[in-house]
């Protein structure tokens, strides 16, 4: 019998069950042999229908048994709880049942289809879900994980019933999307750790999702994990909430060359936006704010045909010092969130650049100087002049950028002041003179710990003039340099412009004869921004950590060149004010992020103390509401590992192996850090950090969403099935997984016996209607 | 014996019986004036009383001698005589004992025997009972006399149903002891072989005698309306059965219908009244039913 209780939710039931149906051939034969005995006259008609009912009556009265009996197993049946497919009693019996659903909430999920968003839609949709299986309560258990944060479960391994859906049910509709951007990977795997850990026997896994296209098709990791879970025999419902993509126009990106700028000097940003719709899109206009505040101005975007992207260029003038927030939005569509980006940009009175020049007469400097601040209020640069022996009493960090001329060469402390500069995101500029020692630059600048100078030095070499029949004569000789395509170049590479050949340079420090001249050929990540034209290079442009460094071999002044004197002079007027944003050190006080992973900070234990303050970004009128906008955090210790150059470490590097004198060598250091699980929503986060002496400095992270999430496309389910073994994944549609819920799905066969027990009894009650006597129906005689 | 007087002719059925009229289909050989014209009252020569006229009055016994002086319609009303002669057989088989009600067939027909021996008498008619079951087991002779109905009424208290039924040979019998042209009113279930039965009716109209079927069925043989598992025994040696009857009901129903149609049929064949009486019918109905079938002949 064992067999047979496999198809039964409550098999303690089918053996009475069985016996009960014994019970109407009981009562027929015990009817038959107990009755009443009456003297009758009539005997000779009574005989006569007995004879020509005989065979009749007993196939009618063997129906009526058998409808009687049929009547009991159907009862049986419903009560034992009948289900043909074994796998869904499983489910339905529940010990050993656990669904685990993944509910996509990642940004994309607010799209909006009316007034509701899909991610509105997932929740009916899960609502749905667990009110059908709160149908045979206590049969299935269930796991509610979000796909932006699968480790921190909405609800996990509980028992599905009615109690767990009158509690869930306000959780659900208070839930809220997230800004973040997510892949499915982490949740999936999230849902195979719970379920292998669990040992269910057949584990079911949901997703709830938009089921974009980006996420979903030409993603071997995803598919991947989705193929994993056969591993643990689940079985996966791609549950797709979104009908059809809709048209959206996303901001992808909103970014600048600096974000420090003087007070009055014109600020340049630039718009990326994308239509990642099907259709053309005119008239579309963002209006940018300053501090909350919108300006007149609107940005206009032209016409965007589909799959486009473009960039729009807008300049803004600060009036105030201090952090500004900027922040642009476009037009509303489908997904509003993608239409609006923030930047922060730090406003002071004046920018400053530092000028090492160790020439006596500091001539070169001086023309770099002017160049730079001639008009401190229209340039908003000042700029500070000093011996390279200044660099090690300096705070490097106060500095834009910093000009090194003619050095002959730096002491170890302050190259490596120079490199940490360059590598935390600062920039120089080399302008050699005749006095450079060239060994110091070609070694040991070049070193890779400090990386600081481009190319090998050779010597001086200085332009000849040659007569008509090429021998060399007594005039003053030059030669014209060419200025490669770079932002510091705009004013040499404008079409037909004049400058280039008002530059003529006289005198230049060579590269070295072996030094390769094809840059991809050397392939060291230097790049060669001006030869002469007699070919020899005397520009270049390498980079360090974060920073930029320009390497210039024709001097700054205009003792090898005429390019600070007229007619030149314009041109490297308008250069050097361009070097100087092209190598402007990032502040360290404005960070950009994008709403992908929570937001962590981490510094030395030196720096700051644990005490951390955040100020929280005010919503929107039509956000949802922020429960509060200042937190106190306290930070914990980190253990992080942090790279020690030889140059400084204070051991005896010099007895190490040749091959082991270079390696970066590690040491633990302790280090403080934070989550800010509160920065989940786009804006401008102002962080707190106090050092040893209760001083706070501020950091303003500059939170938006992730352009990935723009993309709202549909996936291909067809392709999607065909990445990988997907035989146990389904693709449905709400709707569908409404009725998973149901009885279809399960195949439980509850109405199908009601239904036939009504037709039973109906047939049996007719039945016995013909052949029972009922006085109202009789012709009197 | 007053006891019995009551049970059989209670007062109110007398009262209500004395109103109807009993006719002759025939006319019968009588000793006075031949025809019964009247309902209760016919032509003799000793005056009775006058009756006002009311509509449907014979317009021929309007005493016009009467109205000439009083301007009023008056009926003349006389003492009747007739030598109408009645014979009551009433069938005393063992099958008439049964009963679902009050009364058995054999009580029904004993208690409409006596109401039309009393009837009888009473407008003076000769009136005689047989009580049969295979044999005549009591003979009570026809007389007008008025004592007679006291033995009448003794004759039928005596019996009882019981034995089987020899139907030609009693009315064979019945036929013989009958020597003067008679109304022989059968009170019998005729649950008996339908070829005797009518053979020996036939031989009793044959003889000039006028024949009235009485059948006396109980409700429960009508309408057989049983249920639940029962056995059946036979009265009469019947057989046995042991059946849900509801299922056969309508077999029943069929037989018995084809079984009256029978008899109704044999019996207008043969001139024969025939009258379907229940055991819950009330015994003044069934009386007025017949006199009044006879009257319209």
């Amino acid at each position: 019998m064992s067999w047979l209780i496999q198809f039964f939710l409550n098999p303690a039931f089918v053996l009475p069950g069985a016996a009960l149906v014994s019970v109407p051939i009981l009562i027929h034969i015990l009817s038959r042999l107990r009755y009443k005995r009456v003297r009758f006259a009539a005997m000779e008609f009574l005989l006569e229908s007995e004879e020509l009912n005989r065979r009749r009556i007993i196939l009618e009265q063997l129906l009526l048994l058998l409808l009687r009996v049929l009547a009991v197993l159907l009862i049986v049946l419903l009560i034992a709880r009948l289900v043909l497919d074994p796998s869904r009693l499983l489910m339905l019996r529940g010990a050993s049942m656990h669904h685990v659903v993944l509910l996509d909430d990642s940004l994309s999920m607010r799209d909006r289809e009316g007034d509701a968003t899909v991610f509105r839609e997932a929740l009916t949709t899960l609502e749905n879900m667990l009110a059908e299986g709160s149908r045979q309560p206590g049969a299935s258990r269930v796991t509610i994980l979000s796909i932006t944060d699968p480790r921190r479960p909405i609800v996990s391994d509980r028992t599905l019933d009615g109690a767990l859906v009158q509690e869930l049910l306000p959780r659900l509709r208070n839930l809220t999307c997230s800004w973040r951007a997510a892949s499915p990977v982490d949740a999936i795997n999230a849902a195979k750790d719970i379920l292998a850990a669990d040992g269910s026997a057949s584990p079911q896994v949901h997703i709830l999702t938009d089921l974009r296209a980006s996420d979903w098709n030409n993603r071997p990791e995803v598919a991947a994990a989705l193929e994993s879970l056969k591993t643990i025999k689940a079985s996966v419902d791609l549950v797709k909430v979104v009908k059809d993509a809709r048209p959206n126009i996303g901001l992808q990106q909103l970014s600048a060359e600096t974000l420090a700028v003087a007070q009055g000097v014109p600020w340049r940003m630039t718009l990326t936006i994308r239509n990642h719709g099907a259709t053309k899109v005119s008239g579309l206009r963002g209006t940018v704010f300053v501090d909350g505040n919108s300006l007149p101005g609107k940005v206009l975007v032209p016409d965007l045909d589909p799959a486009v992207e473009l960039q729009i260029s807008h300049d803004l003038t600060f009036d105030s010092e201090g952090r500004h927030q900027v922040e642009v939005r476009l037009d509303e569509d489908a997904l509003r969130e993608d239409n609006l980006r923030f930047l922060a940009v730090e406003v002071t009175e004046r920018r400053t650049v530092l000028i090492i020049d160790d020439e006596g007469q500091q001539d070169d400097a001086s023309f770099v100087a002017a160049a730079l601040s001639a008009d401190p209020a229209l340039t908003g640069l000042t700029t500070e002049v000093r011996p390279s022996q200044s660099l090690t009493s300096s705070n490097l960090n106060a500095y834009d950028c910093i000009y090194l001329l003619n050095i002959r060469d730096l002491p170890a402390d302050a190259s490596v002041l120079l490199a940490e500069y360059v590598r935390a995101g600062g920039g120089i500029a080399w302008f050699p003179g005749d006095q450079a020692n060239t060994r110091w630059y070609s070694e040991t600048l070049r070193e890779s710990s400090l990386n600081l100078f481009p190319v090998p030095l050779g010597t001086l070499h200085e332009a000849v003039a040659e007569d008509a029949a090429g021998t060399a004569s007594d005039q003053k000789a030059f030669v014209n340099p060419v200025f490669e395509p770079h932002p510091i170049f705009v004013v040499y590479n404008t079409p037909d412009s004049p400058f280039p050949d008002t530059v003529q340079v006289a005198r230049w420090l060579q590269v070295t004869d072996d030094f390769k001249p094809d840059d991809a050929e050397r392939n060291d990540g230097v790049r060669t921004l001006i030869r002469l034209k007699n070919r020899q290079p005397v520009g270049f442009e390498h980079s360090h950590g974060k920073g930029r460094i320009l390497t210039f071999l024709t001097g700054a002044g205009r003792r090898w060149s005429n390019w600070p004197v007229s007619p030149a002079a314009p041109g490297y007027v308008v250069m050097h004010l361009l070097m100087h944003q092209y190598l402007q050190k990032q502040t360290d006080s404005i960070e950009l992020r994008e709403l992908t992973e929570p937001v962590k900070l981490a510094w030395s234990v030196g720096r700051f103390t644990e005490n951390v303050e955040v100020f929280l970004p005010e919503a929107a009128n039509d956000d949802e509401p922020i429960a509060e906008t200042f937190v106190r955090l306290q930070a914990t210790i980190l253990e992080a590992e942090r790279p020690i150059s030889p140059a400084v470490s204070n051991d005896n590097s010099k007895a190490e192996e040749p091959e082991q004198k270079n390696a970066t060598k590690t040491v633990q250091e302790e280090k403080l850090g934070v989550t800010i699980a509160q920065a989940d929503r786009p804006g401008i986060y102002k962080v707190r950090r106090f050092d040893a002496e209760g001083t706070g400095t501020d950091l303003a992270i500059a939170l938006n969403v992730s352009s990935s999430e723009s993309a709202l496309a549909v996936a291909d389910a067809e392709q999607l099935m065909q990445q990988a073994d997907m035989g146990h994944v389904r693709v449905l549609d709400a709707e569908a997984a409404q009725a998973l819920g149901g009885s279809e799905a399960g195949r439980e066969i509850r109405w199908v016996l009601i239904g036939l027990l009504i037709a039973v009894l109906i047939f049996e009650q007719l039945l016995a209607l013909r052949l029972s006597y009922h006085p109202d129906l009789p012709v009197r005689i | 014996m007053t006891q019995d007087l009551e049970r059989f002719l209670r007062p109110e059925e007398i009262a209500r019986i004395s109103r109807l009229e009993l006719r002759a289909r025939r006319v019968v050989e009588g000793f006075v004036s031949g025809l019964h014209r009247s309902p209760y009252f016919g032509q003799s020569l000793e005056f009775l009383q006058h009756r006002e006229y009311v509509a449907g009055d014979d317009l021929r016994r309007i005493d016009w001698k009467l109205w000439s002086r009083s301007d009023r319609y008056y009926l003349k009303q006389f003492e009747e005589d007739t030598n109408v002669r009645i014979m009551l057989v009433v069938d005393g088989s063992e099958s008439m004992q049964f009963k679902s009600g009050a009364m058995s067939k054999f009580d029904y027909a004993q208690t409409m025997a006596a109401a039309f021996g009393m009837l009888a008498l009473k407008q003076h008619d000769s009136v005689g009972v047989s009580v049969f079951d295979s044999v005549i087991r009591s003979q009570i002779p026809a007389s007008s006399r008025n004592n007679h109905l006291q033995a009448i009424l003794s004759g039928l208290e005596t019996q009882t149903a019981g034995g089987k039924t020899d139907i030609l040979g009693v009315l064979r019998r019945v036929n013989e002891s009958l020597t003067r042209r008679s109304i022989v009113i059968l009170m019998s279930d005729l649950f008996c072989p339908r070829e005797e039965l009518f053979k020996g009716l036939t031989m009793l109209r044959q003889r000039g005698h006028e024949v009235i079927a009485m059948h006396i069925m109980d409700d429960e043989e009508l309408e057989f309306r049983y249920s639940g598992t029962l056995r059946f025994e036979g009265l009469e040696d019947g057989g046995k059965l042991t059946c849900d009857p509801a299922a056969l009901r309508a077999g029943y129903m069929q037989a018995l219908e084809k079984f009256l149609d029978a008899i109704r049929r044999r019996c207008a064949g043969s001139a024969i009244d025939y009258k379907l009486i229940r055991t819950s019918d009330n015994l003044d109905a069934s009386l007025a039913h017949v006199l009044m079938q006879r009257r319209k002949k």
